[in-house]
């Protein structure tokens, strides 16, 4: 499942993105949690109530809550890729790219775990991507 | 330029405007906002220079402003804004003119939509592409991720539902094959082409499970329409279509745990509220114009409004004798924004508008008096519902 393609852009990594991005070069997905122990979207800037939120590095497990087959690979033999939103087990939904060895059926509350690729092109800089594979 | 205002509790569509609509170029979407309105104030029996108040919408990636104003020479005006609520907007715009009129804060508010996404000689598919993201910014992530469009969006919204309740692209199909029936009857439909269960089971995948069948068309044009107090209405040459009561909902989802979305919309709340304020009851409506830009819109907030339990939508939509030219339900009968014409929420308005009028022609629900207009914008995000009287 380590044969992704990854379309190649322009990397920029702007400011308030590089905690994040520099926790997925060493295997850990950043969201943000409150001093009650309750987990954010590492984007969210105060929770509900206004509580300030800190960075903390989860290992990106969760459950699919829904997943929608991507065109590239609708007629290939390979692993298929999926658009899938992922509850993590912290608590926060993830939209993120799920990819499944051929012939494994994907349901509701399928478990995965997260993994990590890099995207780039010869000529730019690569940029570490998360993605979900089988638990 | 100081007019008399004057506080009035009753507000009525009095004017309804649409230009050409689809596949129609060699207009920038201002002059096909200045046409609409044009036609909406000649339907009014109303001059520019009557309107004070107007408010303005446009498609994505186009802009529509107060040039308008300006070109149609309508003069000093008290109210102005341009609003985006997404497909909930032209929902919105009636309630803040309504809101308006009714303070008397101004006499006259043209509402108007207008779009141009479509360029000669390319595809629908073009109007909405979205642009390479780059790397290592949030935008790159989601377009890496897959989440590479609108479409896919709901894709994944309606992908959940039928994980949680069983629902069927089947039953999608029958919203579709319904609503194309309806559009048969409708000369501004884009397509009128027979539709069939298995048309629809083999059009082509957008995104995953969604299928060309299930999406919205795409069109260039402008709606309009003129508000003003029901007794002035009364006294335009056109049949007053009275704006009951409206509501909105922005539900701001978390995204968190257990998150309702793709089961539950923003029309769970501003459906049963709009009709509270109203005073109606939802067996009491007559024809029912929903916000459709794909089928699985129209299945979650019939879901919504109540029509039938949460979960059992699919089944709902899917019994002969439900939908279509003399089913139970007279459910988005221009054919909708699936098959009819693409102006987000001037498209469900403006069907409303032309049943409660008695002007429907081949498509014309009898004694069609009160009718329900939902709005829905982003993925799910924005809600509008408006409850609408015809005076006839």
């Amino acid at each position: 499942v380590t044969e992704v393609t990854w379309t190649p852009v322009q990397a920029l990594r702007p400011g308030r993105a590089s905690p994040f991005f520099d926790a997925l070069e060493r295997g850990a997905l950043l969201l943000s949690t409150n001093q009650l122990g309750e987990f954010f979207d590492p984007r969210d800037v105060v929770d509900p109530q206004g509580r300030g939120l800190v960075p903390a590095d989860t290992t990106g497990g969760g459950r699919v809550e829904s997943w929608s087959l991507l065109d590239e690979d609708r007629h290939a033999d390979g692993p298929r890729s999926y658009a899938a939103i992922i509850q993590l087990d912290e608590g926060p939904w993830w939209w993120g790219r799920l990819v499944v060895p051929h012939g494994v059926e994907v349901s509701l509350h399928f478990r995965v775990r997260m993994a990590v690729a890099h995207a780039g092109a010869s000529d730019v800089p690569s940029a570490p991507v998360p993605y979900w594979v089988p638990e | 330029v100081a007019r008399p205002l004057t506080p009035s509790t009753g507000v009525a569509i009095a004017g309804l405007g649409i230009t050409e609509l689809g596949r129609v170029y060699g207009a920038s979407a201002a002059e096909f906002a200045e046409r609409a309105i044009g036609l909406a104030l000649d339907d009014a029996g109303l001059r520019p220079h009557d309107v004070d108040g107007l408010l303005v919408s446009s498609g994505l990636k186009t802009k529509v402003d107060a040039g308008v104003a300006a070109r149609l020479n309508m003069g000093e005006l008290s109210l102005f804004a341009e609003v985006n609520a997404f497909g909930a907007s032209a929902g919105v715009m009636v309630q803040m003119a309504a809101h308006a009129l009714r303070a008397g804060e101004a006499n006259v508010v043209v509402c108007v939509f207008a779009d141009a996404p479509l360029r000669e000689g390319t595809r629908s598919a073009d109007a909405y592409r979205p642009r390479a993201a780059e790397l290592g910014s949030w935008s790159g992530l989601s377009a890496l991720s897959g989440m590479d469009s609108v479409n896919r969006m709901y894709a994944l919204a309606a992908r959940r539902h039928m994980g949680y309740f069983g629902t069927t692209a089947e039953q999608l199909g029958a919203i579709a094959v319904a609503q194309r029936t309806w559009a048969q009857r409708n000369p501004l439909a884009q397509m009128n082409a027979p539709m069939t269960l298995d048309d629809h089971a083999s059009s082509r995948m957008i995104a995953d499970p969604l299928r060309l069948l299930d999406c919205c068309v795409v069109s260039n044009g402008a709606v309009a329409v003129v508000l003003t107090t029901l007794d002035r209405a009364r006294d335009l040459p056109r049949v007053p279509v009275s704006v009951l009561a409206g509501a909105q909902a922005h539900p701001g989802r978390g995204m968190r745990r257990n998150d309702d979305f793709g089961l539950v919309t923003g029309a769970a709340t501003s459906g049963p509220e709009a009709l509270r304020r109203a005073g109606i009851a939802l067996e009491d409506i007559d024809v029912v114009e929903l916000y459709d830009c794909y089928t699985f819109t129209v299945l979650v907030t019939l879901e919504d409004y109540g029509f039938c339990a949460k979960g059992e939508g699919g089944a709902f939509v899917s019994e002969p004798g439900r939908l279509g030219p003399g089913g139970r339900l007279n459910l988005n009968t221009g054919g909708g924004q699936l098959s009819g014409y693409y102006m987000w929420g001037m498209t469900p308005l403006s069907e409303a508008v032309i049943q409660l009028r008695g002007d429907g022609g081949a498509r014309q629900v009898a004694d069609a008096e009160l009718a329900l207009v939902s709005g829905n914008g982003g993925v799910l995000d924005h809600h509008s519902t408006l409850v609408l009287q015809g005076d006839r």
